[in-house]
């Protein structure tokens, strides 16, 4: 039985498995290594994942969800023609594509994987995800944080001597720095931290603003198929200034049409004060672990935005040394949790590497401190367990009651950095009974338990009557019980995902959509002409004639994509 | 356990046998297979090193101190951190001890900075920006530099030229950075600083002073929202006031303005409405020309009710900035207060002329229409302000027309199945059904009560027995026949007596039945029967007559026949003939001898009428109608209720 | 006597009208003010609840509330943070408040109409309340008749002086509705409401505003 690990990504998602050589990716029905992590509905009521429904982000935006992971753990719902889906309905559906592709690739069933999570998850998100993976029929044995299978990606080729290296992860809506150290074939991560509001779409937000603001379009009452398009455009420069040193975007809304460049200077004044905002987790990941930059023998860069080339730049201003990269950035991470699977089944061909991980943020609870003129002041946050404290990891701490008479302690959990707990993240409550006694004499041991997978249990034990009471947060309760899991498999089930072998033809029709869109008047009657043909021939179910149309519609809107672009 | 025995070591500060002691331990004790015993032997290894480390730094601290003696040329690179007196680390930073302290004093061996460059700038293609003329190398000339740059006004507020410094090398360094921040925290501990908001987003990116405040223990203390770090959280989190237009004059005291505005906007946010307008007057006294000022000054009026005194200040807000929505608004808000339609209308039109999508003063208009007892064009408004706000039409017509179909498919489900409205289905129909069912008999009876009038003879032939009849009849006459009842002997429905002659032999005849009459109708004579109750007589000619026809038996033909052609052998009127009268009986025989000179016997119908009551009774009594007057309040009730509760369930769609 | 009593029942049942008519998903349908007298105890025990009241001590701690307190306390607090910035900053400010943030809705809310609104803010909403629970307590024998009877008068002479007429008096009753319990997409709260205006300003009350109650 195989099994595969999944990078599990905001834009994109990828599939892979362990070989003798190593890990490999696997390859879509489309032959792409990336897998777009974008939804749609098709109008038979059939589910399109992947480069099909990113094309279908323009032409039928009402149908289409796209950069749901970061809703993960959330009530978020989106409505899709006459369906609503959570974002782990949408990240099932991307999971089961993956999950097909495998199985067609390796021909055989696929029911185990390892599924990476940005370290930053906290409880809810992680739950969710695993949720996602029920859903899609895959058993998920372990989550693995981003980074450290990126680092685990890497740290097969620096196995030679003791390193300390950072991974510096900026993807399309996230930034996560991780800090690790192997040595001994351990791989040990010492510290994370990040940004969850930081990515490669608020460089492109950038551009964006200042073509909207410059040319005094009013964005909020566009239509979404002209944001959609200008979303394009602003990317489309991006990658240009990534490439050379001037990028253009241009709009056109009916009469008008706007057009800017931006050359590399400006792009670098637009993104300063992004920019500023890279280092402070970098900072605070480096003290966690006690470094200086110069104690740190490499900085890996994993992500896609990491490609944009004044990141290198900045690295290095940090860290006084470039920074590697030869792995694919878009690809370390599934090959990393590729890796891990088979660490996990301890695979002979692995030369054995333990793997900790650490916890991201701290847990604790809230409490009320003595004040020094005597009273008693609540909304204090006591921690139990701290911030980078390595997985598996179980503290207890012992409280008391507060007010004479009390016959419950109730203890919240939260999680957050602050002394206050207002500031802080709420997770959960749990209550237990405690005999009726004079403040402070009954006491309860509160022990938090976080699992290898990020995963929270609480168990309170009162102290004089040994009673326990045990709760594992959640933050949707009633959903993650097998039958609810199974009553909403049940209500996917009729949904089917387009199948594999149409997938190319009708990805060719969607594309053709989306240039009809964003072109004009000759152009368009010139797309539609092929649109008509093509479905024609379709519909003639002669496999011949179609394998000879699409290879020329292909071609054709190469050509007319490349026309597009100038 | 000690964490030696743990690690399987004796005690070292060697950090790579550690760390092979670790790795050797943690193949036995496994993360996935023993959580325990891992995160005891992770604690081991932790504070395993921990030590170490300690250990090598006190060796470092005695390794450099001989290294700093020799070189003096060092000494310039030295980052003058005791220019500034106050620095204590410590107190800031209290995650850092001892080893951060030492480092401080000294640079760190690895990084002289200034000898680097040089590989920095290979590393940039194109560096406009930073060039040597404010790039700051060093703390203290950073932190001037900060301060300069905040004393001079027009650059406090230039976002460009923050955004440059903050981008200085010395920014760069992480260990320096700590430094500039905890400066920077010092600074603000001391002054209040006024920067424009999108400044202090700025410092917030590349200093992270937000966290560190938060975790800090000095915030915990503190709970007067006017202290520093409320203060600095209140920058972050809510818009700011703008600095621009204090560049219009000289000679204002920037910081006592903006201090006193700050204040009269604090006070104004927790509504300390006296404070406010005192600090916000003050404000004013020294610059009157700020927008934003006005604006507050405005809102503090409005909140006293000191309508006038707004009105000014708002037109003054006008004046400055014409194109800003915010006095136009404010303005229309305050006619209105104050009652003045008029006014407000023309404000709202003017507002919607140069806003037109503005759904605020498209309500308040309709109200205005309103109260000018236009009501018509007020909804017009207020469609207008529906189409507005709503930019997606469709959706939001879609979605109630949606929601009421599901609500009415799911409702007209739920009618049908309402406890209530079953019952009183039921109860309706079955009330419905009664009373149908009553009114067709009452209908059926009265139809049959009513007598079928004739008035020909042919009529009378075809007349039907069961049929009820009203006969005219003329002349109606005693002719002293009654009907009795069947007697011992008789095999059919009875016989005829003389009436005086029954009544004399009453012991054996018994009441009658019925009493024989002889009437006229239409030229014929007819036989009339009576209940002998029945004054018949005092029936008035001419009227009619009710009752059912029946066919002359022979019997009764041959006693009317007898009785009319006998007379008594006496003359009329004298008692003898009365006695006679007594004396004679039909029934017993026939008399022959008393048959006189045939008087004329005239034609008798064959026909004679029975007169009597509707066979079938009359319905209309007490019970009946109390009954159906039951049956109809029950029907109208659950009518009532039916719709009641349907008007009830369509009414909460 | 019995035509002040007739007129006083008018009132009321013209003050409630929007209270049971108005979006807000109807989990209770009790329809009209006249309608509480005949409609079942259920019902009523269920619209009590929603509003937390499950006995005399709740019941009255309720009332207190809307008369001294009520929704518009909240209101005129949050409108107090708002009013003290400027149009764009307040559209600004509440785009920036995090998704989960409690309060981030009724922010809008209040964004949305304390300006269009009267001096007397939402007190119509709280007002409303007040009569239409005083008229289920007395069914539920959660207070005497004559009690409810003087305090839904005073309310209403209360509500009497502080707004208009029935046009302003509803447009705060529906905003305050909005208020207590926002729609799930709060864009489109202001067309929601406009036309709940619309239609509560089709109806004409059968008593005028302004008629004397006493």
């Amino acid at each position: 039985m195989a099994k595969i690990g999944i990078d599990l990504g905001t834009s994109n998602s990828l599939v892979a498995h362990w070989t003798e050589q190593g890990p490999v990716i696997i390859p879509n029905s489309l032959g792409n290594h990336l897998t777009p992590s974008v939804v749609s509905l098709d109008d038979n009521d059939e589910i399109l994942v992947g480069q099909i429904a990113k094309e279908r982000l323009i032409t039928h935006p009402q149908l289409t969800a796209s950069t749901f992971k970061r809703y993960m753990g959330t009530d978020k719902q989106y409505p899709l023609g006459k369906y609503t889906f959570t974002p782990e309905d949408l990240s099932s559906f991307v999971l089961r594509s993956l999950k097909d592709d495998a199985e067609a690739y390796l021909s055989e069933e696929i029911e185990e994987a390892v599924i990476s999570v940005p370290a930053y998850f906290n409880d809810a998100q992680r739950k969710a995800t695993l949720r996602a993976a029920s859903l899609a029929g895959l058993h998920v044995e372990r989550l693995i944080s981003e980074p450290t299978a990126a680092a685990v990606s890497y740290g097969l080729h620096l196995q030679e001597a003791d390193t300390q290296f950072l991974v510096f992860d900026l993807g399309g809506g996230t930034f996560d720095v991780s800090v690790l150290e192997l040595f001994e074939g351990i791989m040990q991560v010492q510290s994370i931290a990040g940004d969850n509001y930081l990515g490669g779409e608020d460089f492109t937000g950038v551009l964006l603003s200042y073509f909207v603001e410059s040319n005094g379009i009013d964005y909020a009452n566009l239509s979404s198929k002209a944001q959609s398009a200008l979303i394009k455009q602003a990317e489309l420069c991006k990658l240009a200034l990534g490439n050379g040193n001037a990028g253009e975007m241009v709009f056109t809304e009916g009469e008008q049409t706007y057009q800017l460049t931006v050359d590399r200077n400006q792009y670098e004044q637009l993104t300063a004060q992004l920019l500023l905002r890279l280092r402070n987790p970098i900072e605070r990941a480096l003290r966690d672990a006690s470094l200086m930059p110069q104690d740190l023998d490499a900085v890996i860069l994993i992500g896609g935005a990491t490609r944009m080339p004044f990141i290198k730049t900045i690295v290095s201003k940090i860290f006084g040394r470039l920074p590697y990269s030869q792995i694919n950035p878009d690809e370390a991470v599934a090959l990393g949790a590729a890796i891990q699977v088979a660490l996990k089944d301890r695979d002979a061909s692995l030369q054995e590497m333990i793997l900790t991980d650490v916890c991201p943020f701290t847990l604790g609870t809230s409490i009320s401190i003595r004040m020094p003129n005597g009273g008693y002041e609540g909304g204090h946050f006591d921690p139990i367990i701290e911030r980078n404290t390595p997985i598996p990891v179980s503290k207890v701490q012992r409280y008391t009651t507060l007010h004479p008479f009390q016959d419950k302690i109730r203890i919240t959990v939260y999680q957050g950095e602050s002394r206050k707990v207002e500031n802080n993240v709420k997770l959960g409550e749990l209550d237990i009974p405690v005999p009726v006694a004079a403040a402070g004499e009954e006491e309860v041991d509160v022990r938090y338990t976080y699992d290898i997978n990020g995963v929270l249990e609480v168990e309170l034990t009162a102290v004089s009557t040994r009673q326990k009471r045990t709760v594992i947060i959640e933050k949707n309760p009633g959903q993650s019980s097998p039958e609810q899991i199974q009553a909403r498999l049940e209500e996917l089930k009729h949904l089917k995902i387009h199948p594999r072998d149409r997938s190319e033809n009708r990805l060719l029709l969607a594309r053709g959509e989306r240039l009809y869109e964003e072109s004009l008047h000759e152009k368009r009657d010139m797309i539609a002409n092929l649109l008509i043909d093509f479905e024609r021939v379709l519909a003639s179910q002669d496999e011949q004639e179609i394998k000879k149309k699409a290879v020329l519609f292909k071609q054709k809107l190469d050509s007319l994509e490349r026309w597009l672009e100038f | 356990m000690t964490i030696w025995e743990r690690l399987s070591i004796s005690r070292t500060a060697d950090i790579k046998a550690i760390k092979r002691a670790y790795a050797k331990q943690l193949k036995v004790y496994h993360p996935e297979d023993d959580p325990r015993g891992y995160q005891a032997l992770r604690e081991a290894f932790d504070a395993a090193l921990s030590f170490a480390k300690r250990e090598a730094s006190r060796e470092e601290v005695v390794e450099y101190e001989e290294l700093r003696d020799d070189d003096e040329s060092q000494s310039d690179i030295e980052p003058q951190t005791l220019l500034v007196p106050r620095i204590n680390l410590s107190q800031l930073n209290h995650e850092h001890i001892q080893p951060e302290d030492n480092e401080q004093l000294m640079p760190p061996p690895r990084i002289p900075l200034h000898a680097n460059q040089s590989i920095w700038q290979h590393v940039f293609e194109t560096e406009g920006s930073s060039s040597s003329e404010t790039d700051y190398n060093t703390v203290p000339e950073f932190v001037e530099a900060i301060i300069a740059l905040y004393e001079h006004f027009p650059s406090r507020i230039s976002k460009d030229k923050w955004l440059e410094l903050l981008n200085s090398s010395v920014m760069w360094n992480i260990d320096f950075k700590l430094q500039i921040r905890n400066q920077l925290m010092f600074i603000l501990e001391d002054r209040k600083l006024f920067l424009p908001t999108e400044i202090w987003r700025l410092l917030e990116s590349s200093l992270d002073l937000e966290n560190t405040i938060q975790e800090s223990i000095d915030f915990d203390d503190d709970h007067n929202p006017n202290s520093i770090w409320s203060y600095y959280l209140r920058q972050l989190k809510y818009p700011g006031l703008r600095y621009e237009f204090l560049l219009q004059t000289d000679g204002l005291d920037y910081d006592q303005f903006l201090q006193l505005r700050d204040q009269g906007y604090a006070a104004l946010s927790q509504n300390d409405l006296k404070q406010a307008e005192t600090y916000l007057k003050r404000a004013f006294a020294l610059f009157a020309d700020d927008p934003d000022l006005l604006r507050l000054l405005g809102e503090c009026c409005m909140r006293t009710a000191q309508y006038e005194a707004a009105l000014a200040y708002f037109d003054q807000l006008i004046r400055l900035l014409p194109e800003e929505i915010d006095g136009h608004l404010y303005k229309a808000r305050i006619w209105y207060y104050m009652g003045q339609t008029s006014q407000t209308a023309e404000q709202c039109q003017y507002i919607l002329s140069k806003w037109p999508k503005n759904s605020d003063a498209v309500i308040l208009l309709s109200h205005c229409r309103m109260s000018l007892g236009n009501p018509g064009e007020a909804e017009e408004l207020l469609n207008k302000a529906v189409q507005l706000s709503d930019r997606n039409q469709s959706t939001l017509e879609e979605q109630p027309n949606l929601v009421k179909a599901n609500r009415a498919n799911r409702r007209n489900w739920k009618l049908l199945f309402n406890k209530n409205i079953l019952l009183h289905m039921i109860i309706m129909l079955v009330t419905s059904a009664l009373i149908i069912g009553c009114i067709n008999y009452y209908w059926n009876i009265s139809i049959q009560n009513t007598p079928f009038i004739v008035t020909s003879l042919n009529d009378l032939e075809l007349i039907n027995e069961q049929e009820y009849t009203a006969l005219s009849v003329t002349n109606l006459q005693d002719i002293n026949i009654n009907h009795y009842a069947g007697g011992v002997n008789s095999f059919d429905s009875g016989f005829y007596e003389n009436s005086a002659y029954a009544f004399r032999h009453f012991d054996e005849y018994g009441n009658p039945t019925y009493r024989v009459y002889l009437g006229e109708f239409n030229g014929q004579h007819i036989i009339v029967f009576a209940d002998p109750a029945t004054d018949v007589l005092s029936i008035q000619s001419g009227t009619a007559i009710k009752g059912y026809v029946h066919a002359v038996s022979s019997r009764l033909e041959s006693a009317v026949t007898h009785m009319l052609r006998w007379k008594p052998s006496n003359p009329e009127g004298t008692p003898e003939a009365k006695l006679e009268l007594y004396n004679k009986s039909i029934a017993i025989g026939f008399d022959t001898d008393y048959e006189s000179n045939s008087v004329p016997v005239p034609e008798i119908n064959q026909k004679y009428i029975e007169i009597s009551d509707p066979k079938t009774k009359s319905p209309v009594n007490k019970f009946n109608i109390a009954t159906l007057g039951l049956i109809i309040a029950i029907w109208i009730r659950s009518l009532y209720y039916l719709v009641f509760e349907y008007r009830k369930i369509r009414g909460t769609l | 006597m019995l035509g002040v009593r007739l007129h006083q029942t008018a009132f009321y049942e013209s003050m409630t009208s929007t209270l049971f008519k108005v979006a807000p998903v109807q989990l209770e349908r009790l329809g009209s003010y006249q309608n509480i007298s005949t409609c079942s105890k259920s019902t009523l025990t269920s619209w009590l609840l929603v509003r937390g009241v499950t006995d005399s001590i709740s019941f009255n701690r309720k009332l207190k509330w809307l008369l001294y307190e009520g929704h518009r306390a909240e209101f005129a607090a949050l409108a107090q943070i708002l009013s003290t910035m400027s149009e764009a900053g307040r559209k600004q400010y509440i785009n920036s408040l995090a998704e989960q943030d409690k309060q981030k809705n009724k922010l809008i809310c209040v964004d949305q109409f304390m300006n269009i609104l009267t001096p007397a803010s939402i007190a119509a909403f709280d007002f409303a309340q007040l009569t239409a629970l005083y008229k289920i307590g007395s069914r539920m024998r959660l207070t005497g008749r004559k009690e409810a009877r003087s305090f839904s008068l005073e309310a209403a002479q209360i509500a009497q002086s502080k707004y208009n007429s029935w046009h302003e008096y509803y447009s705060a009753c529906i905003a305050g509705s909005y208020f207590e319990s926002p729609p799930a997409d709060l864009s489109s709260l202001k067309p929601r409401y406009v036309q709940k205006l619309l239609e509560a300003t089709r109806v004409h009350p059968p008593i005028q505003w302004d008629r004397k109650l006493k």
